[in-house]
């Protein structure tokens, strides 16, 4: 059964929506950022329903956006939003950051429950195809600036992505690559690739 | 002779500086007296430039000043008042990103100390109009400010009422089975207190400027450790409760107090590393003394901490402090912080019962 991590610090609204949800999917909870963190370090979690107004900011989507961006960075969770933070600003941001889906509350259960089959479907879908040896990586990129940032960034996030798949194991990055250890630092350098204290 | 001749020019010489110094210091204090009075007339009329303009035209005769005309634009507003492009008119524009102001005098003539006073007017005339048009622009975007916080966070409340409701009315269409039924209502059970204080918190808020129906009084007896204990587990707090005591209140009123009070500290557990809190409940003669202190840490200005908006919190609505007091005092109680304590030590007095 897919797992599934519910993050809205309403408690009554999200026992409603883990009702709905925990006949197909273990549903797991979290009312806040700590909590949400704590869960995601702990648990394979397949789907993450993101509230963005967290305490202790529940009337700014600050919190959620940093819970949106420390999943996308660390974790291969899907990301549905569901917020009442209607500003085309936060929307385009978190749409920018990764996120799966961007819903407005109040949503119809039925388009909660349409949005996480298909961020299951997506994730099933991309486990196939990483068993193949194929790995997705989306960045955003300004188009209209030469050919040479896009590589640039290409290569930034593949071997990022690698390296944290190896534990920022230089040696066993260097090989999955397909590169000499001496040029892979030599990119670490470029792109100033550190590993950081949540890595 | 000649020595005699010296001595009387400068007899005369000092009568005229003399003369000359009266009659400066007579327009002096004419001239002061009237900007004295502009800026009175301007602070009765409460910065208001409509009322103002209008009527300075007295006070600037007074100063030889026949005439005056403006051009003002502010926040999509227009005062005007026609040039009457006379030949001695002087007049000054200032441009803004917010503003523009063109303010003109006609004199009744440029000529001697007329020019100094003509200058002097102009200058008082267009700080007074600028000054006025600031305050009305920051009074504005303050309230609209404040405004806008208040629809984010009733907002916020509002849609997670309506999200709750729509998948609340989806749980009850799906509910086939008796243990689906069970489990529905086992976790109703489970958030019915939460719903419970939730609305007791927004009718608290609603209430907050309304003048309370003292004609009936309240009949609930509210045990003060127990409603606090509840809130202290709902925010998953480390306390310490000492002391018991109860109260006859409206209930929504008291969990509104505590709520909002506890809220604070359940925040600061979220930024800070094991925040615990300590409750003590004195229970006085005819009141009930309540200390809540935490060990987080507190930055901000304690002298405005149940300011209307105030918040130390990015993004806070800085409501609920001052929503509690306020509730405390129409109760014929009151918050206060207790000095000399370390971080913010709260002490909550609330009568045992309310008179009529």
């Amino acid at each position: 059964m897919p797992t599934l991590l519910l993050v809205e610090d309403d408690i009554a609204l999200r026992k409603q929506i883990r009702f709905s949800l925990e006949e197909n999917f273990t549903v797991l909870e979290a009312e806040n950022r700590k909590e949400a963190t704590e869960l995601l370090r702990k648990n394979p979690i397949d789907v993450v329903i993101l509230d963005l107004g967290l305490p202790p900011n529940e009337g700014t989507p600050e919190e959620g956006l940093i819970v949106l961006s420390s999943i996308l960075n660390h974790y291969a969770s899907k990301v549905i939003i569901l917020t009442g933070q209607k500003t085309e600003g936060v929307a385009l941001e978190a749409i920018k950051s990764g996120a799966f889906d961007y819903l407005l509350k109040p949503a119809s259960m039925e388009k909660i429950l349409f949005s996480v089959e298909r961020a299951i479907l997506f994730k099933d879908a991309e486990k196939e195809l990483e068993k193949q040896g194929i790995k997705k990586i989306s960045f955003d990129i300004e188009v209209g600036k030469g050919l040479q940032p896009l590589r640039d960034e290409a290569d930034k996030h593949v071997i990022l992505k690698v390296l944290k798949d190896t534990n920022f194991n230089v040696y066993q990055s260097a090989k999955i690559l397909g590169v000499k250890r001496e040029s892979l630092y030599y990119f670490l350098k470029k792109f100033g690739l550190k590993r950081t204290h949540d890595d | 002779m000649t020595i005699e001749l010296i001595y009387h020019f400068f007899i005369l010489t000092g009568l005229v500086i003399i003369g000359v110094l009266i009659y400066l210091r007579f327009l002096s204090k004419r001239m002061m007296k009237v900007i004295l009075e502009m800026i009175d007339l301007n602070t009765k009329l409460e910065y208001d430039l409509h009322q103002f303009l209008p009527n300075t035209l007295n006070l600037l005769r007074k100063l030889k000043i026949d005439d005056y005309f403006y051009t003002i634009h502010y926040l999509n507003t227009t005062i005007e008042r026609s040039n009457p492009k006379r030949e001695k008119q002087v007049e000054k524009t200032i441009q803004r990103e917010d503003y523009q102001i063109t303010i003109g005098i006609v004199p009744r003539h440029s000529r001697g100390e007329q020019v100094f006073i003509n200058t002097v007017v102009l200058e008082i005339l267009s700080v007074l109009i600028e000054m006025n048009i600031l305050i009305h622009i920051k009074v504005i975007h303050e309230a609209l400010y404040k405004f806008s916080k208040l629809q984010t966070f009733l907002l916020h409340d509002a849609k997670n009422l309506a999200q709750f409701i729509g998948s609340l009315s989806y749980n009850i269409h799906h509910l086939e089975t008796h243990y689906k039924k069970d489990r529905f209502i086992n976790y109703l059970k489970e958030t019915l207190p939460v719903i419970s204080r939730s609305s007791a918190k927004i009718i608290g808020l609603l209430e907050m400027q309304k003048e309370t129906d003292d004609t009936l009084p309240p009949e609930n007896t509210i045990d003060i450790k127990s409603l606090l204990e509840n809130l202290t587990k709902h925010y998953k707090l480390p306390n310490t409760i000492n002391g018991q005591a109860s109260i006859i209140a409206e209930e929504y009123m008291v969990i509104s107090i505590f709520d909002n009070l506890l809220k604070n500290i359940y925040d600061k557990s979220l930024q800070e590393a094991s925040v615990t809190c300590r409750i003590d409940i004195d229970n006085l003669e005819s009141h009930v003394r309540i200390v809540i202190s935490d060990t987080g840490n507190f930055i901000g200005d304690r002298n405005r901490l149940f300011e209307l908006f105030y918040s130390t919190k990015k993004g806070g609505l800085g409501i609920g402090l001052h929503q509690a007091q306020n509730i405390a005092q129409s109760m014929g109680g009151d918050i206060r912080i207790l000095p000399d304590m370390p971080g913010v030590t709260l002490e909550v007095i609330l009568p045992k019962t309310q008179k009529v």
